[in-house]
């Protein structure tokens, strides 16, 4: 928007609604630039996503996600190959790059399997409250009373290991945190006076958890998710460092490092790198994380 | 004289930027004077009393300039012992939420023998507080009896009763004795009432108000008064300070002020209170300046209904219009000819 | 609009809450927040209930707008009793009544924008489109003189003052006849005070609006109302035109009331009693004293006080009290 239509749309007091959720964003944005940290954590998300997406492009050698170059294998790092080159002789870098799609992916449909099941438990069980409230608060905490890593050994035990079934693992251990969340939130949210007020105008149940109540629980919501993506790349890694998860070929780190691990002292490379690349995604999601809670946390005054 | 306050400028950092919240404030009071403090919510008198106290969080919060003087000495300058010496003994604060301000796991009695006992010891050996119950057995039957003592003085019905029961036992207004029962157990020379009896019911106000000016009278103390309600400040205090946006605006003896209000703020706040005679209610329009961003003359300009050239950009100081009243305001400056002003 | 007719009748309204303790959450006793209030609010005017805490002042407000439902007794309003409809019958009933609150801060989503505030009993009752709506909005914030600007601001953005008035916009939405105002400048400061009630008073005139005022500060309640109720420990002890109570206050709280105010000027301090102090504090709504409600802290009880409870008698047309002794 121009500068001049920017004040005649304000003139006329028709402030455009994109334009104050714009500002609020920029405000948002710039208090988070206060923190060197929060930044790098932002950058290196970007990064990742980025070599996510763009991972065709910049892995040296793409086609080194399968096939064998007997003739590499156990290359140390060199120019051509800057993590040198596994067991089978396909280049390390490439792979940990390819990794990061995988690991995203992962971690992404994770938490929307987590938020999709456990945000609608957790409303149903704070604001309907009652017996159905106490069934699904039980039925929660039978899964939060094994640790999420257990679980997902558990499960992916018994399925056959594909990346599909790692995901549905893992988010087997990972929803009843968040109806535990929101399910206190909206205990507490519910006793507020303009929940009072709204009822006072006739709402509906369905009105009032939409409208009210869910928007008090999004910043939350956002700076958990962004913390436990690092932690469910994580146990994805964990998974397939235990043998557990995705089956060979596929890049994923946790695997990379898996393999590499019986090779230390001489063979360094593989599983230092893959290692780092864990270590890098958890603590940027983390930094972001902290961040992103520390910049929402004043606007919530 | 023994409360000064000279000059003091009080700047907060805050996201935004500086914010310069007291701006020279100055403030006296002498022995055995109930002083008032009045002000509406932001103008800064919570500070001016924190600053009093040296409870001010610091690192956000600091003074720039000016002094605070209790009989001769600079408060902001005392080295933290002799501090400690002075509050609670010398100067005694009742604080502002009755029921928020006392410990709710331990007894009354615990909290008042705690604080009788352990007056003005500046470091309390963790030792020999634990080990309070065995060996000091006479002095604490001594201090419960001072505190029971203390608790029929503030008229507590069954004061035994009140001493072992726990803060959430009390209703508001006990608590609020309670309060004023510990804050007279230093024998002060300065007592600082926090919004006395706003936190209470009208009725419960009056008996804690009345109580407090018996209180006052027979021990012969200063008082400093620090309220919104001009009716509270108009029943207590000799004299009146008006403050706004982290200014003293006016100061007066109390029937003075209401009677000849000078500054158009305190013109303003006085024709906004609903009056019992029915007389026409008016608000005052705009709301408190921006603190990190001030106007550069008089703060209360913007909203002001007389304001002149020179108010935009020059500050008014303190200037006496007549015995013991004092205003800030251009339109009382004799320099600015045009101030045909008042009626 | 200003016809003199009865807008509300309140009859025999009680509200209670039950006190449950022990291991099984039974009941051990009975909060009588509200025993038997009975009283009448014409179209265009303003009734004031006045009180103190645990008087259930408050609790008689949000059970005329049946936020509570009541225990007992007729709430009927424009002819219709609604105390005991069903949610959903009293829907287009709500319509005709809003409430404004006292802590304007709280009484607004503070992650939702001022022009959905406003427009939430819009969508609630699905009126008209985004657009309409938002011209409503439009409508709205200039009548409670708040400036376009603020309309996609969040509400942490506005001061006190304005917060209020936004709340009173959103309450004017469905263009209800019973507004039903909570203590609504007790947490605004004194400059303020004077706007909002200025608001009100010029609202109701230009909407013909009736108004329910809950307060305990009686010099807001003289300024703007043209009756009172004074309430204590659940019931009514006095009731009368605003004129008449203060001008010769005739139950002993009502004195004791009117002697407490804090005033400003020496002529107010000629209208009201003098210094009456009383002792004790009020008692417990779970424990309301036998006789009279009053009699623990009454500076003029008989012993009949003690026994009986004094029935609230029209002494004149318009005029209630409730005391054996005057």
């Amino acid at each position: 928007m121009t500068v001049t239509s920017l004040e005649t749309a304000r003139s006329r007091g028709w402030a455009s609604r994109f334009e104050a959720e714009w500002e609020d964003i920029r405000r948002t944005l710039r208090r988070l630039r206060k923190s060197i940290l929060s930044i790098l954590g932002l950058f290196l998300v970007l990064g990742l996503i980025f070599m996510a997406v763009f991972a065709n492009q910049l892995a040296p050698y793409p086609e080194d996600t399968a096939g064998v170059h007997f003739d590499r294998s156990f290359a140390a790092p060199s120019t051509e190959h800057p993590f040198g080159c596994d067991e089978v002789g396909r280049d390390v870098l490439s792979r940990v790059i390819f990794g990061a799609r995988i690991s995203l992916v992962m971690g992404t449909v994770v938490l929307a399997i987590a938020i999709g099941v456990g945000v609608p438990l957790g409303l149903i069980a704070g604001y309907a409250g009652g017996m159905a409230g106490t069934v699904i608060m039980r039925f929660t905490d039978i899964f939060l009373s094994i640790p999420p890593l257990v679980l997902a050994m558990a499960v992916s035990a018994i399925l056959p290991p594909t990346i599909q079934n790692t995901i549905i693992a893992i988010s087997f251990g990972w929803w009843p945190w968040y109806t535990r969340l929101v399910q206190g939130m909206v205990l507490s949210l519910k006793e507020d006076l303009y929940v009072e007020a709204g009822r006072s105008f006739g709402a509906g149940t369905l009105y009032m958890v939409f409208k009210e109540i869910l928007p008090n629980l999004v910043a939350i919501l956002i700076v958990k998710a962004t913390l436990d993506m690092g932690y469910a790349i994580l146990v994805g890694a964990e998974l397939g460092f235990l043998g557990l998860g995705v089956s060979p070929p596929t890049p994923e780190w946790g695997t990379m490092a898996s393999e590499g691990r019986s090779l230390l002292p001489e063979k360094w490379w593989m599983i230092t790198f893959s290692g780092l690349a864990i270590f890098v995604t958890v603590m940027a999601f983390n930094l972001l994380g902290d961040g992103l809670r520390d910049a929402f946390d004043v606007e919530l005054e | 004289m023994l409360l000064e306050f000279e000059n003091l400028h009080i700047h907060f950092s805050t996201f935004e930027g500086t914010a310069q919240v007291l701006n020279g404030v100055n403030l006296a009071i002498h022995e055995g004077e109930s002083v008032g403090l009045v002000g509406e919510t932001g103008c800064g008198k919570s500070i001016t009393l924190k600053a009093l106290l040296r409870i001010l969080p610091t690192p956000p919060g600091r003074v720039v300039q000016g002094r605070i003087l209790f009989k001769g000495c600079d408060l902001l300058q005392l080295p933290y012992e002799e501090l400690h010496a002075l509050r609670g003994h010398q100067i005694a604060l009742i604080p502002q939420e009755p029921g928020g301000s006392l410990n709710p796991v331990f007894t009354i009695a615990e909290q008042m023998t705690d604080l009788i006992l352990w007056q003005g010891r500046v470091h309390v050996n963790c030792g020999a507080y634990l080990l309070t119950p065995i060996i000091r057995r006479a002095k604490r039957r001594a201090a419960r009896a001072k505190a029971l003592e203390l608790l029929t003085k503030v008229n507590i019905p069954d004061p035994e009763r009140v001493l072992q029961s726990y803060p959430v036992e009390l209703s508001g207004g006990m608590c609020q004795r309670v309060l004023i029962a510990m804050a007279l157990s230093g024998h002060p020379l300065l007592l600082i009432a926090d919004e006395p009896g706003t936190a209470l019911d009208v009725t419960t106000q009056a008996q804690i108000l009345r109580l407090l000016k018996e209180r006052v009278r027979e021990e012969q103390l200063a008082v400093l008064y620090v309220t919104h309600n001009l009716g509270v400040a108009r029943e207590m205090c000799e004299r009146i300070y008006v403050m706004y946006a982290g200014e003293v605006a006016e100061t007066a003896p109390t029937d003075q002020l209401f009677s000849l209000p000078k500054h158009p703020y305190t013109r303003g706040l006085l024709a906004s209170i609903p009056k019992l005679t029915g007389a026409e209610l008016e608000g005052i329009p705009g709301r408190i300046p921006d603190y990190v961003s001030p106007p550069k003359g008089c703060r209360f300009e913007p909203r002001c209904k007389w304001s002149m050239t020179p108010c935009a950009t020059l500050q008014p100081k303190l200037r006496p219009v007549a015995e013991r009243h004092a205003v800030a305001c251009h339109l009382y400056d004799p320099a600015f000819s045009q101030s045909t002003a008042q009626s | 609009m200003n016809n003199g007719q009865v807008l509300l009748e309140v009859r025999g309204l009680k509200k209670h809450f039950p006190i449950m303790a022990g291991v099984f959450s039974r009941q051990v006793g009975l909060v009588k927040a509200v025993d038997d209030l009975s009283f009448l609010v014409r179209n265009g005017e303003t009734f004031a209930i006045v009180g103190e805490s645990g008087s259930g002042k408050t609790t008689v407000g949000r059970t005329v707008v049946r936020i509570l439902t009541p225990t007992a007794g007729d709430v009927i309003f424009d002819g219709t009793n609604i105390a005991t409809l069903s949610d959903r019958s009293l829907k287009p009933w709500r319509r005709q009544m809003q409430m404004v609150f006292q802590d304007p801060a709280a009484a607004l989503n503070p992650r939702r924008r001022v022009a959905n505030s406003i427009a939430a009993p819009l969508e609630i009752y699905s009126v008209g489109t985004t657009r309409e709506r938002l011209q409503c909005v439009r409508e709205l914030l200039d009548l409670v003189e708040i400036p376009a600007e603020y309309m996609f601001r969040y509400p942490h953005a506005l001061s006190g003052g304005q917060k209020q008035r936004v709340c009173i916009a959103r309450a004017l939405t469905l263009h209800p006849r019973l507004m039903v105002l909570d203590e609504p400048t007790s947490a605004l400061d004194v400059s303020v005070q004077a706007k909002i009630l200025a608001l009100l008073m010029d609202l109701q005139k230009r909407l013909g609006l009736t108004y329910l005022l809950i307060s305990h500060d009686l010099s807001v309640v003289k300024t703007v109302s043209n009756r009172i109720a004074v309430m204590y420990l659940g019931k009514i002890v006095e009731m009368a035109s605003v004129d008449r109570l203060f001008a010769q206050p005739m139950h002993p709280y009502t004195r004791a009331l009117l002697s407490a105010i804090p005033v400003v000027l020496p002529e107010e301090q000629a209208i009201i009693p003098k210094e009456i102090i009383l002792e004790g504090e009020i008692p417990s709504s779970s424990r309301v004293p036998s006789g009279c409600v009053f009699q623990t802290r009454c500076y003029v009880k008989v012993p009949r006080c003690e026994q009986e409870e004094p029935p609230l008698r029209e002494i004149k047309p318009g005029d209630w009290l409730r005391c054996f002794l005057v």
